[in-house]
């Protein structure tokens, strides 16, 4: 075996390759699966002495000196070692701003609308393929990129696949019509570091839209004002015609007779008042034509971010500033007081502006409702083209200094986004702390902190699933309260894919679970929760079934949870604070970390919690951790049943609550059903009495009054079992069917029965203009009056399948037609 | 786990496409009418269906009309000695397990001079697919009287007639030790023959199909005769046995429920008198196989193998 694959490799970022990808996986092919290594058995006293270490290992986290070598955790043991693995990544966002998704789904949706129920077979098969292809073309670029050329380029690859003849020939008619569906032009984006600012900044295009959606509306507005105003002027400026003005006809017109008769428009004029107010309305209305297309999103960013991030490329239309964290929120603040009540002025203008349209402005009412309209009053529709202000920073310096700044932002409840990025995709430990100390005490939760003040949007949220991020921002950016954005983001510089297994892993081990508080949801507390985006959200571990092979080598499967103690091994230097124990001394006192947390204090004595491992050669190995470790499992837990919790699973007082209602729900029906079997059996018994009497009385009857019987049903009774007799075979599994005649067409046109078709090439021989093969080379009618109506009843006397059918003559001109009907009649 | 999946690379797609013509050969030479031309297009959409690399298939056949079969195919072929197809396709999969084996042969290539060797291929079990092209008659040297010519044909060798009652293979190969899958169909009926020997490229073992077949030219009043009649098959249904569309399966004026797992009632169908069953008759999928046994060293280094006969040569040292 080659001594090239190893975990090690792809542990160490930045040493994945892809061109070692197809070798692997035929090495993978040949060697043998995870499995138990068979080991000697350890006497009585051995293991007694072994879990004397052990206990005393979980106790201290003090063991032998000893290397363990390269571990992984069993369940990712697969996708480490292939160096495979990959979400929905690339994201496709379209030029018109209409439903972006993950290009898998973009290609998979639009192969249904292009075909139907008719899916090709070997596009169909290929789709994965053009993936692939896309997301080969899609690895050599940045963040994001351009949609055209790169679909191009793929479906330029998958059009030279190997397939030839008729099939080829299908298949690339059939890429073509899948090419011509495929969206033209939008933004591919790859799992990146700043993918989640480049979703923020897709979302500041959607508002760009709708704001200038709005802009058209006011522009409308402004000219019919301008209109009204024109038609005022008219009415004001309005002379009677002048007798000089028509001397020619004078003689001809009754002038004031015209008058009189000429509709009296505009005959109240409009007071000075409201033209000037219309004339002020005008204004404001022309200033947000003008400002609207002039101002840009305002986002203001840390040093430690703006280092990271190219801000210039990903927001080339916004107004950046850099500062530190309390500058930055100042910043922000600032900026939003500025901004909301300009826009809210602009807002109010073109409400009032509508009003004058319909005639319904009431000065008295109406000069004193928008005296005192204030921005947070304004409907949810008019908010939401007001450009919010984005805080983008990190979470560390937000859980620290900033912590005040972030809670005055939030409970102030303007609409500042603050997005948190961070990398730390492992808790890192403080040297100042005493390891076992850190251990103890309890994470700062960001996203916990954010919902305390209730009416903050809070989003907290892996960049692994492109589809749930992304449509996780865009509530987050449209929600008319403040946000907080908690996004974990690979660290920069280093293997992107490593990353993307490690956030995922972290969403997985509930290090960082999905969360999202939308106040938008419901009145109601829960309702405003969702962790659906969670693996198993209703378990405390995302629980898989793991496949192995026993130290026989027979085949096992068992269930593996997926527990933060899987999580921090995934990290090398981690992997050296487990003790292996070789099977031998594997007791019932070992017990998978999972099951462990869930027992009660007094069944805790003794017991050493462990996780499944696998080395390099797939041997599946237990680790035993140290206290500490099963200490901040134990701390990931709690948060996230407090997570659950909120989100309404596993609630305490609603299990409390079912409980109760289920006893005393039990109880009732048991009595019920009771009750009713009691009933049921006096009333078997009553009935029993009376219906054998009613029975002596029907057989009187009958036997009295024999002729009047209804003769029909005794012969069909004796039909039925001659029917029976027939079939006079030694078991009753044979049945015969009754004859079922075959659908014969109207025989008005020639037909084929395709399905009977020998292939014996007769007809497509002599009559290749009327008949030809399809594409299982059966034959079909491929055009019956491109001969004559002898040459089919010629093809049908022909075949020696019988499946022609020749069907009436379509040309009355045909010589000799009555004996060729004659003889087409037994084919018809 | 949810998020993350296996990479699409690791599908296992085919890198080539084939279509029909891909598997096509020279033009069949088999006269206007033959029913063998049906038999090679359900067998050539059966390798397109399937995806057959045509050089991972071979054709192995024996002497006959039939037997041309492998000329028109264009995958690997062995037109090989009379009554000797079974020897050659099991020499073959002894040794290249990967490789996809079917056998072509005829009534009086299997059933006369060959029989000898069907009923060991029969009983070695080993995965292939056997097709017996029954057209009751030697055709390709001009009309003989062939084991399963019904009684009283009159042809070169019996101008009077037979004498002789005819073979049923079907009722042979259930009779036999170590079978594992009979099936019978009709070239007249392709759908149900397509189905047919697809079900038996997916049988663990050794397939055995045969295939009523028409010959225009020296049994006219064989199969010939009975395309029209459609009280003459009856069709053998069941959920273990060949699939079949709801109009194919209308069709049949005589459907019999049969279970493929039950041998005897097997037996009693092979041997209906006025009709004749099509459909699967039996399989056992655990049948033992041969082949697999012969596969067993085939990963044995050079090394080894030295090693192993160097060990059995020392048994003989002095």
């Amino acid at each position: 075996m080659s001594k090239e694959i190893s975990f090690s490799e792809f542990l160490k970022e930045g040493t994945f390759r892809e061109d070692k990808v197809a070798r692997r996986l035929e090495e993978r092919k040949i060697k043998r699966p995870i499995h138990l290594e068979a080991e000697d058995v350890a006497s009585e006293k051995e293991i007694k002495d072994f879990w004397k270490v052990l206990r005393q290992f979980y106790r201290t986290g003090e063991k032998p000196e000893m290397h363990n070598g390269v571990l992984v955790p069993a369940l990712l043991a697969p996708y480490l070692e292939s160096g495979i693995w990959d979400t929905d990544y690339p994201f496709y966002c379209p030029a018109n701003g209409e439903s972006p998704n993950s290009l898998e789904k973009v290609l998979q949706n639009t192969f249904n609308l292009t075909f139907g129920e008719k899916a090709p077979k070997i596009l169909g098969q290929n789709l994965p393929r053009l993936l692939s292809y896309f997301r080969e073309v899609a690895s050599l670029q940045k963040g994001s990129y351009d949609f055209d050329p790169i679909r191009d380029a793929a479906i330029a690859k998958l059009g030279q696949l190997d397939v030839h003849h008729e099939e080829g020939e299908r298949f690339r008619k059939d890429l073509a019509d899948f090419n011509a569906r495929l969206p033209i032009g939008g933004k591919l984006y790859n799992f990146h570091h700043s993918a989640p600012l480049y979703f923020i900044g897709e979302h500041l295009q959607d508002k760009k839209r709708l704001r200038s959606a709005f802009v058209s509306a006011v522009q409308k507005q402004i000219s019919k004002l301008e209109e009204r105003l024109f038609q005022e002027t008219e009415k004001a400026g309005r002379k009677l015609v002048k007798k000089e003005d028509l001397d020619f006809a004078n003689e001809f017109l009754v002038l004031d007779k015209i008058e009189e008769l000429s509709p009296k428009k505009g005959s109240e004029l409009m007071s000075e008042s409201r033209i000037n107010r219309i004339k002020t309305l005008i204004d404001l209305l022309r200033s947000v034509e003008f400002d609207w297309n002039v101002e840009k999103p305002y986002l203001v960013t840390t040093q430690d971010r703006a280092e990271i991030h190219e801000l210039k490329e990903i927001f080339p239309n916004a107004t950046l500033e850099e500062t530190d964290l309390k500058n930055a929120f100042e910043l922000a603040r600032k900026e939003f007081d500025r901004n909301i009540n300009k826009f809210t002025t602009q807002i109010i203008a073109h409400r009032k502006a509508a009003l004058e349209l319909d005639d319904q402005y009431v000065v008295d009412v109406h000069d004193d409702y928008f005296n005192h309209l204030k921005w947070f009053k304004l409907s949810q529709d008019e908010l939401n083209l007001f450009h919010p202000i984005v805080l983008i920073t990190s979470s560390t310096a937000l859980l620290g200094d900033g912590l005040s700044c972030l809670s005055d932002c939030l409970s102030s409840n303007k609409l500042i986004k603050v997005v948190a990025l961070t990398d730390r995709t492992a808790s890192q430990a403080d040297p100042d702390v005493h390891w076992e100390e850190a251990s103890r005490s309890f994470r700062k939760e960001l996203a916990a902190l954010s919902i305390s003040h209730r009416s903050a949007h809070t989003l907290q949220c892996g960049s692994d699933q492109s589809k749930l991020l992304f449509d996780g921002i865009g509530a987050s950016m449209r929600a008319n309260t403040p946000s907080v954005m908690q996004i974990l983001v690979p660290a920069i510089g280093s293997d992107t894919r490593i990353n993307l297994l490690k956030i995922n892993a972290a969403v997985e081990s509930r290090y960082f679970p999905y969360l999202s508080y939308d106040i938008e949801k419901g009145e109601q507390w829960g309702s405003r929760f969702d962790i659906s985006g969670n693996p198993q959200p209703d378990k405390n571990w995302p629980t898989y079934s793991f496949k192995y092979e026993d130290v026989d080598g027979a085949p096992r499967e068992m269930q593996v949870s997926f527990t933060y103690a899987d999580y921090k091994a995934l990290t090398r230097e981690k992997i050296d604070e487990l003790f292996i124990v070789p099977e031998a001394y594997a007791t019932e006192h070992l017990i998978p970390v999972n099951e462990f947390l869930e027992l009660r204090d007094d069944e805790l004595s003794g017991k050493v919690p462990f996780i499944w491992l696998v080395d390099e050669q797939r041997r599946l190995k237990r680790g035993a951790m140290p206290y500490m470790w099963a200490v901040s499992c134990q701390e990931r837990l709690d948060y996230w049943n407090f997570i659950q919790e909120l989100g309404g699973l596993n609630s305490y007082h609603v299990n409390e609550a079912l409980y109760k209602a289920k006893t005393t729900w039990d109880a009732e029906k048991e009595r019920e059903i009771d009750a009713l079997k009691a009933s049921f059996e006096r009333e078997i018994a009553v009935a029993r009495e009376s219906a054998a009497g009613e029975a002596m009385e029907r057989l009187a009857d009958v036997l009295l009054n024999l002729d009047d019987l209804p003769l029909q049903s005794s012969s069909k009774v004796v039909a039925k079992t001659s029917a029976v007799i027939s079939t006079s075979e030694p078991d009753t599994e044979q049945e015969k069917v009754e004859e079922k005649t075959v659908p014969k067409a109207a025989s008005s046109e020639a037909w084929l029965e395709t399905f009977r078709c020998t292939s014996c090439n007769d007809c497509v021989d002599k009559y290749p203009l009327q008949f030809k093969y399809n594409e299982d080379k059966q034959a079909v009618i491929q055009d019956a009056k491109a001969g004559t109506y002898a040459n089919l009843v010629q093809a049908a006397e022909n075949c020696p399948a019988q499946c022609i059918h020749p069907g009436s003559p379509f040309n009355p001109d045909e010589p000799h037609l009555d004996e060729w009907v004659k003889r087409a009649e037994p084919f018809n | 786990m949810i998020g993350i999946k296996a990479d699409l690379i690791d599908l296992d797609l085919p890198e080539v496409y084939y279509s029909i013509q891909d598997y096509e050969s020279s033009t069949a030479r088999w006269c206007p009418g033959c029913g063998d031309h049906a038999i090679l297009t359900a067998v050539q959409k059966l390798c397109r269906e399937e995806q057959l690399p045509p050089e991972k298939t071979v054709f192995v056949s024996g002497i006959g009309c039939s037997s041309r079969f492998p000329h028109y195919m264009k995958t690997y072929g062995f037109h090989g000695l009379h009554g000797r197809a079974f020897p050659v396709a099991e020499g073959v999969k002894f040794r290249r397990p990967d490789l996809d084996v079917f056998v072509i042969t005829g009534d009086g290539d299997c059933c006369s001079i060959g029989a000898g060797h069907w009923v060991h291929a029969l009983r070695y079990n080993m995965k292939m697919v056997a097709l017996l092209f029954d057209n009751s008659i030697y055709g390709l040297t001009k009309k003989q009287t062939s084991p399963t010519s019904p009684l009283g044909t009159s042809s070169n060798t019996h101008p009077r007639g037979s004498v002789l009652p005819p073979m049923n293979p079907i009722q042979t190969t259930l009779g036999f030790t170590n079978v594992s899958f009979v099936a019978q169909t009709a070239d007249w009926q392709p759908a149900h023959m397509y189905e047919t020997i697809k079900k038996a490229h997916q049988h663990p073992g050794f397939a055995f199909v045969r295939i009523l077949q028409r010959c225009p030219i020296w049994m006219k009043d064989g199969f010939c005769a009975d395309v029209g009649n459609r009280d003459m098959l009856a069709l053998l249904d069941h959920e273990d046995g060949i699939e079949v569309t709801d109009e194919v399966r209308n069709s049949f004026p005589t459907i019999i429920k049969h279970d493929p797992a039950d041998i005897n009632n097997a037996r009693f169908y092979a041997e209906l008198e006025d009709q004749v069953a099509i459909g699967l008759f039996y399989q056992d999928k655990n049948a033992p196989r041969y082949d697999l046994y012969g596969t067993s060293n085939l990963d044995m280094t050079n090394d080894e193998r030295l090693a192993g006969l160097n060990a059995h040569l020392d048994r003989f040292a002095i």
